[in-house]
């Protein structure tokens, strides 16, 4: 079905913009961020500055 | 779960909080848990003594590693009728055993402090847009007098803490023949904690 793929499958197909997140957010996996438990070191992941956070 | 696959929701930047906390749980995999952190959560919260005229923290929060903290600023909320959702914080800084709080002129210090002491300002509010009451005096006396929800300060930018981080409330030049003691110091705070 266009439009979804299971998170870490092999082979699989990305969904559209799968490579633009990667890109704006700087994950350079092929697993799609969608279902994924946790990202190593996700705490200290300055996300908060994408934000307009301190 | 909202497919954040897609670029038509994928979420939007410059600074709604709603998009953060999709981010931080749909990206970095995080699991919230919103809370009202108090002098009472002593694993993480260090309220200290100061004397008059020092300039020192007298309260410490210490974000755990491994955990972040994020607190939502006015700034965050895109419908102004909303902005008062922001989270809030109130303080109640007693000098002394009879429980009277120190004055409302004195001006205290936030920041955000790194491990290796890297600081952030946050603001220099008066501990009177702080304080938990309208007039500083005894939080049992009958004449005292709560501020309302309204009346709480907001924080105005939204603030993110990642491990080992600290926010910290200190003094600047603590007016003369006041302090703070432990005993009977209070705040309360509603941060967003993450855990992964």
């Amino acid at each position: 079905m266009p439009g979804t793929s299971s998170a870490g499958e092999p082979g699989a197909p990305l969904t559209p913009g799968v490579r633009a997140r990667q890109k704006r957010y700087g994950f350079a996996g092929e697993q799609s961020a969608a279902g994924v438990a946790s990202k190593p070191g996700a705490a200290n992941i300055q996300a908060g500055k994408m934000f307009n956070m301190a | 779960m909202t497919d954040y696959q897609s670029l038509a929701v994928a979420p939007a930047e410059g600074g709604d909080y709603a998009a953060y906390v999709a981010y931080v749980e749909d990206v970095l995999g995080g699991r919230r848990e919103q809370i009202v952190l108090d002098e009472n959560y002593t694993k993480i919260v260090t309220i200290t003594p100061v004397l008059a005229a020092q300039s020192l923290p007298f309260i410490d929060i210490r974000c755990p590693a491994g955990q972040k903290f994020s607190i939502m600023g006015s700034q965050q909320i895109t419908g102004a009728s909303d902005q008062r959702t922001a989270h809030s914080v109130r303080i109640h800084a007693v000098m002394d055993a009879s429980g009277n709080e120190i004055g409302f002129g004195n001006k205290i210090r936030i920041t955000k402090e790194g491990v290796t002491d890297s600081v952030t300002n946050i603001g220099r509010p008066f501990y009177g847009d702080l304080s938990l009451t309208k007039t500083p005096g005894l939080l049992s006396a009958v004449t005292t007098v709560l501020k309302t929800d309204l009346e709480w300060y907001r924080w105005t930018q939204g603030i993110e803490m990642n491990g080992e981080q600290h926010l910290i409330f200190s003094t600047i030049n603590l007016a003369a023949g006041q302090a703070i003691i432990v005993a009977g110091t209070a705040f309360a705070m509603p941060i967003d904690v993450w855990y992964f």
